[in-house]
């Protein structure tokens, strides 16, 4: 496939994603990052049925296509004109970002060094981690083979589900299988050049989200990006705080799940704290929607998602002397609870053979 | 008595993997002293959001029951430590700075002096992670030296689809090979396992010194025609009747044996 059909192809997974997003959100970094949700937790409630019953990767693709072109295709219809709000805004905030002198304040400079150094870091720079022989052979393998997780990857040879049972429950891998598919991209590529800039910033967009929620006044939320840029670059403390991952494997699902996922559900509990007249349905939906991405990502968010979910729905029905949030977040974990039944069931037994 | 000594046991194995995320506790005290600030110091929303459940998820990480389940039973104890991801300790050492320097909104120059010093704390908290030894300037957009991206290019694919190609490889590298090209095969994980049972190649190959015939003899034995290693003197392998497809400063990839195409290529 030429570069460009291919670089297009993966330029239109992205539009289809912030198509989704803005029927949810009326900002364009808000649209982006509900789009990255939304889009990760159906195309897991279809991966997973498909993984278990041995859909071929082209057909899932085609069938992927379907379903979310024909989302973002209606997206483009019935939000046009919520679209075109969301471009205004953002070219609007993006006007006085630099009319305003926002970004010319010290700690709004420094902040910004500090997050273009990482994303200039993520592509000069490499760093060779012994998960991807199992990760990125994966992708390849799936694609080469056209089987979902049949193929134990780093040598090969044909596995029963049994042995992959980590990895079934979890569609991040199946996803980028997609993606591959269809652009043509070497897996290498995708995963080592592409995605690593694009999370670090989608996880940068989520911590400004969290400053603008956290403090009214322009100059804090300086202060507070530039101390998260700060506290990642010098988080090396060992390979396994949030901020190794940040920095050194950003495209594989545990990070994306600690540094995009985990910050999403604080972003929603502030949300759900402060809105007393939240409609419980939307809280719901949104929680279960979070929770299932969760379990899209990596096979401990499936456990530690609905963890952290119950913790807090439980302190805040606590605080408000209310069951309902606990029954919210009882509901909300219901995928959760499912693909941990699929992952036992399948570990133990055998059952798919 | 028996129950106690399993949680004192397990207790230990927490203790462990908390050791081994933490690092020197340094980064650690601060976020612990952040959590104490806002939970003293702030209004509610944020008590509760952040000090509290971070209080909460850290009982249960530290709770032997938590681990026998998650770490024990569901996950893994590998990855038990990620149950600390779900703190988000970035945003609340942020969150508490920013609001001890937001204290002096109205002092500029003190409030510059308390970032400055909150970046200090940081620095000496912390490591800077690009100063890890795994990190390399990129060579190409594959993200792997343009040395092994050479050797590999260099192995002709098979066109008979039911016929695999073999290759033995350095442990550094095995991992690397399929990530690159999926048509090669290696006898064994970058771990030296195939199909549960470990592979005496691959010790070998960990040697300082490695034994070549024992190499060769080994590659030999796992039906693998191919054989990647560091660059070094080929004296011995040409002894050995192997003959070098490609070399280049780091890598040679040896064929083993002087033998036709489609005896190179096992079914």
């Amino acid at each position: 496939m030429p570069p460009v059909l291919s670089a297009l192809i993966f330029i239109l997974v992205i539009v289809i994603m912030l198509l989704v997003g803005t029927a949810l959100s009326e900002s364009l970094g808000k649209s982006m990052v509900a789009g990255f949700i939304v889009v990760s937790a159906l195309t897991e409630i279809l991966i997973v049925p498909a993984v278990l019953r041995d859909t071929p990767v082209s057909v899932f693709t085609t069938v992927w296509w379907v379903v979310f072109g024909t989302m973002a295709a209606l997206a483009a219809v019935y939000c046009r004109q919520r679209m075109a709000a969301c471009i205004k805004n953002a070219a609007a905030s993006f006007k006085r970002f630099f009319s305003d002198h926002k970004c010319c304040g010290v700690y709004g400079i420094l902040a910004n060094v500090l997050v273009l150094g990482q994303l200039a870091g993520s592509l000069l720079l490499t760093h060779y981690d012994d998960d991807d022989s199992a990760y990125i052979t994966m992708v390849f393998s799936n694609v080469t083979d056209d089987r979902f997780m049949r193929i134990y990857s780093q040598t090969g040879y044909e596995a029963p589900l049994t042995e992959m049972a980590e990895y079934v429950t979890t569609g991040w891998y199946d996803f980028l299988s997609v993606i591959v598919k269809s652009t043509g991209i070497h897996p290498l590529i995708l995963m080592r050049t592409l995605l690593p800039p694009l999370m670090i910033a989608m996880a940068y967009g989520i911590y400004y989200m969290l400053a603008k929620l956290l403090f009214e006044q322009e100059e804090r939320r300086s202060i507070f990006m530039m101390f998260c840029g700060i506290i990642n670059i010098l988080g090396n403390v060992s390979t396994h705080t949030s901020s190794s991952v940040l920095l050194m494997r950003m495209h594989q699902g545990k990070a994306i799940f600690a540094n995009i996922i985990i910050p999403v559900m604080f972003y929603m509990f502030l949300k759900l704290w402060d809105d007393d007249k939240n409609s419980r349905i939307s809280a719901c939906l949104t929680l279960f929607a979070v929770n299932t991405a969760a379990c899209f990502f990596t096979t401990s968010g499936i456990a530690y998602g609905a963890m952290l979910t119950v913790v807090f729905c439980a302190i805040l029905s606590f605080r408000k002397k209310s069951i309902e949030p606990f029954i919210v977040s009882s509901i909300s974990v219901l995928p959760n609870v499912a693909l941990s039944l699929v992952y036992v069931l399948e570990r133990t037994r055998g059952i798919w053979q | 008595m028996a129950m106690t000594g399993i949680a004192i046991s397990l207790f230990n194995n927490i203790l462990a993997i908390f050791k081994s995320v933490t690092g020197t506790y340094v980064m650690f005290g601060v976020f612990l002293a952040a959590v104490i600030y806002i939970l003293f110091a702030k209004g509610k929303r944020e008590t509760f959001v952040f000090s509290i459940t971070a209080i909460v998820i850290l009982v249960l990480f530290f709770n032997p029951a938590v681990f026998w389940l998650f770490g024990k039973k569901m996950l893994g104890d590998q990855t038990y430590c990620r149950m600390l991801w779900t703190i988000p300790q970035v945003v609340i050492i942020a969150y508490a700075l920013t609001d001890i320097c937001g204290r002096f909104d109205k002092q500029k120059l003190k409030q510059a002096g308390a970032v400055l010093l909150c970046i200090c704390a940081l620095m000496i908290s912390g490591h800077i992670i690009y100063t890890r030894d795994n990190f390399e300037i990129r060579e190409n957009i594959y993200g792997f030296s343009d040395d092994l991206m050479e050797a590999l290019d260099a192995i002709e694919p098979c066109d008979d689809p039911d016929r695999k190609t073999r290759i033995s490889a350095e442990p550094d590298i095995i991992g690397k090979l399929r990530q690159i090209r999926t048509d090669i095969y290696p006898k064994y994980d970058r771990l030296g396992f195939d199909r549960g049972a470990k592979k005496a190649i691959y010790d070998e190959f960990l040697m300082e010194e490695p034994d070549i015939e024992h190499l060769v003899q080994g590659a030999y034995n796992y039906h693998s025609y191919l054989l990647i290693y560091r660059y070094h003197d080929s004296s011995k392998f040409n002894e050995m009747g192997c003959k070098a497809v490609c070399e280049n400063e780091t890598y040679i990839l040896y064929c083993l044996d002087d033998v036709s195409r489609e005896y190179l290529y096992l079914p």
